[in-house]
């Protein structure tokens, strides 16, 4: 959300984003999903994203709705609330709803909460085996260290049985094998090269055919994270998706990440900021970063099919920062995209499944 | 675009200057809390930016060094150098010395005591005899050294008659730490409404810790690193003029700003140093 606010800066971007979500429906785009964040500063005003999604539903007819995620921390949510919210929009999406839970990374958030770093972890770990139940069961109690509650109706249930794909927000390192422990699938947040994902995304695998499941199925999936400007010059598409990813990131270090304040082992590591001087660094000047969905049609196949052999089954595209990128071209961008490069991958489309990410 | 701070850095920067390292043996305290976001733009350079939300650091040292007993307290805001955290050099008061500062900048004479209140630890400091603020660290319990990270200090070095800014990468080898949740920094009731030590007071504890064990300090930029020199004319007004154009001109001129504005932070970026407390 680019300053200076004018009184109608988030109602553009807010119609920008929606006009994005329903060209992308017609399209063929697969998902499409809002993050929850709070009080940062340019870098996201969405912090109600059932609101916006329940728009996009209602604008749309086959895209799959993303809420990711819901912060599993008391503070910010109600696990009763969370679970009533996200079983309504999937009634109103027509079944639609995918569902995405996290724990915040920032001090920005957390600490404006109220919220204790050294907790959220654990209220995650319970809130994501306690939504489950209260949506497949008729009446639901619990007794739990961070959240109790008598014996009472949660309603309504989804529309999807036995309930919407449970996905975690991966950031910090290791998160990914907590997603495969519990059958969820692996939503990833950050932009970490081939090798690297590669190795996670094995893992992955590996342990989540041993996993426990928290829900009544196990969504194994990898969503990866990316930017995406698809262009006829590929220089064109290059330069600006490199003005894109950097705005981004610019606006992403700025932020105060918990680990970065608050010394706990809750949060290993700096959230994005590593991942961002790899991202920034990886390429000499002038040279494209590897992995990045940027450049013409031809040169985002060839990423996108490398990503594929590394086990990726989604990928979330993020399309523009602080209105980087006018609207006209990151309309034109998915336009060319759905005709040049969707249709190399349309016979495998669950696994190659492109999708466009609100922020 | 992040907002950028507004103190001139002319002549910030101390009349000796020794590049060090500075080493010191003994125990540290580091407070860190949210701070008015206002005030803390007004004691940060134009070259850096400010994070969301704004925050002040507290580095009280009590060790010793190759010269002697060395006891100061270091005030500092959060901020944003070439992309990464940083403690941005506020003021320094040093006990004794002749008013020679524990890091480069601002800097005066006082008293910096320890001590403990029941369960708490406190700190008080003072500027030629005025009491300046008083830190409390409420029960402190050991943890894991490795779970500390240490961000680099942005201080104000002399070159060539004038003040520029120099990062001051920050090494420690911890024998023993603690962690004391609540912790506050509070000015004293009589401080002068412009005085740093009153503005920058608590709004919101984050952490604090203490440490035992050897913090060295590279003023200079570090042995074998790159040194990041920035001199105001170089890089404060041109960010500062970038931005008040991107403001003034409204949006269509601003994001033609921004395009440079990207543009000089990826290239400022590669280039910059990047200490061993980062990667964590």
């Amino acid at each position: 959300m680019p300053r200076p606010w004018g009184p109608t800066t988030e109602y553009e971007v807010y119609q920008n984003c929606l006009e994005q979500v329903k060209l992308a429906d017609e399209l063929g785009f697969d998902q499409v999903w809002a993050v929850e964040h709070h009080f940062l500063e340019e870098y996201s005003h969405c912090s109600a994203p059932e609101v916006f999604l329940t728009a996009c539903a209602m604008v749309t007819k086959n895209i799959r709705i993303g809420r990711g995620i819901v912060v599993c921390v008391p503070e910010f949510n109600s696990p009763v609330k969370a679970a009533e919210v996200a079983a309504t929009m999937d009634i109103v999406s027509g079944g639609r709803l995918e569902f995405g839970t996290g724990r915040s990374a920032t001090w920005t958030e957390l600490g404006g909460m109220g919220a204790d770093p050294d907790e959220t972890k654990k209220t995650w770990d319970e809130w994501v085996r306690v939504i489950p139940q209260m949506w497949t069961q008729e009446r639901f109690g619990y007794q739990g260290r961070a959240f109790s509650m008598p014996q009472r109706a949660v309603l309504p249930k989804p529309l999807q049985k036995p309930h919407p794909p449970m996905w975690v927000a991966v950031t910090s390192p290791g998160t990914e094998l907590d997603a495969a422990d519990r059958g969820m699938g692996s939503l990833g947040l950050t932009f970490g090269g081939f090798a690297e994902q590669e190795k996670k995304i094995a893992e992955y695998r590996r342990r989540i055919k041993y996993c426990d499941p928290v829900g009544s199925f196990v969504n194994e999936q990898v969503n990866t994270v990316n930017f995406l400007f698809c262009h006829e010059d590929n220089e064109y598409g290059a330069k600006t998706g490199q003005r894109l990813a950097g705005t981004f990131n610019y606006l992403a270090e700025q932020l105060l990440a918990a680990r970065q304040a608050y010394p706990t082992r809750s949060y290993p590591n700096l959230g994005l900021l590593p991942a961002l001087r790899r991202e920034a660094t990886s390429a000499p000047e002038g040279q494209i970063p590897e992995g990045l969905c940027i450049g013409n049609p031809d040169r985002i196949v060839e990423v996108i099919k490398k990503w594929e052999s590394v086990g990726v089954d989604r990928i979330n595209f993020l399309l523009n920062a602080i209105e980087t990128v006018p609207q006209e071209e990151v309309l034109a961008s998915l336009r060319l995209f759905a005709k040049e490069v969707m249709p190399k991958f349309a016979e495998k489309p669950a696994k190659t499944a492109a999708a466009v990410g609100g922020a | 675009m992040p907002d950028r701070g507004s103190r001139s850095i002319e002549g910030l920067a101390p009349a000796g200057f020794d590049p060090g390292p500075v080493e010191v043996e003994g125990r540290w305290y580091q407070l860190t809390f949210e701070v008015d976001r206002d005030a803390a733009l007004q004691w940060m350079p134009a070259d850096v930016t400010r994070p969301i939300p704004c925050y002040g650091r507290l580095l009280v040292v009590d060790g010793r060094d190759s010269r002697g007993p060395l006891r100061f307290a270091a005030l500092s805001v959060g901020g944003r150098f070439r992309m990464m955290p940083r403690n941005v050099l506020v003021e320094t008061v040093v006990e004794g010395r002749g008013g020679v500062p524990g890091l480069p900048g601002p800097a005066s004479e006082g008293s910096v005591t320890v001590s403990g209140d029941g369960a708490d630890i406190v700190v008080r400091i003072a500027r030629a005899g005025r009491g300046l603020a008083e830190a409390r660290l409420p029960s402190p319990y050991a943890i894991d050294p490795a779970m500390l990270r240490w961000d680099g200090w942005v201080v104000f070095v002399p070159e060539g008659g004038a003040t520029v800014l120099a990062e001051s990468p920050v090494t420690v080898q911890a024998e023993a730490a603690r962690l004391s949740k609540g912790a506050v920094m509070v000015p004293d009731a009589g401080l002068e409404r412009r005085d740093p030590w009153r503005q920058l007071r608590t709004l919101l504890p984050i952490s604090a810790c203490i440490v035992e064990g050897r913090l060295t300090d590279w003023a200079g930029g570090g042995s074998g690193s790159d040194v990041a020199w920035v001199s105001e004319a170089d890089a404060g007004r041109a960010h500062a003029a970038v931005l008040d154009s991107a403001h003034r001109a409204g949006r269509q001129q601003g994001e033609g700003s921004l395009q440079r504005e990207i543009r000089h932070f990826l290239r400022d970026f590669r280039a910059a140093a990047v200490g061993p407390d980062d990667g964590v």
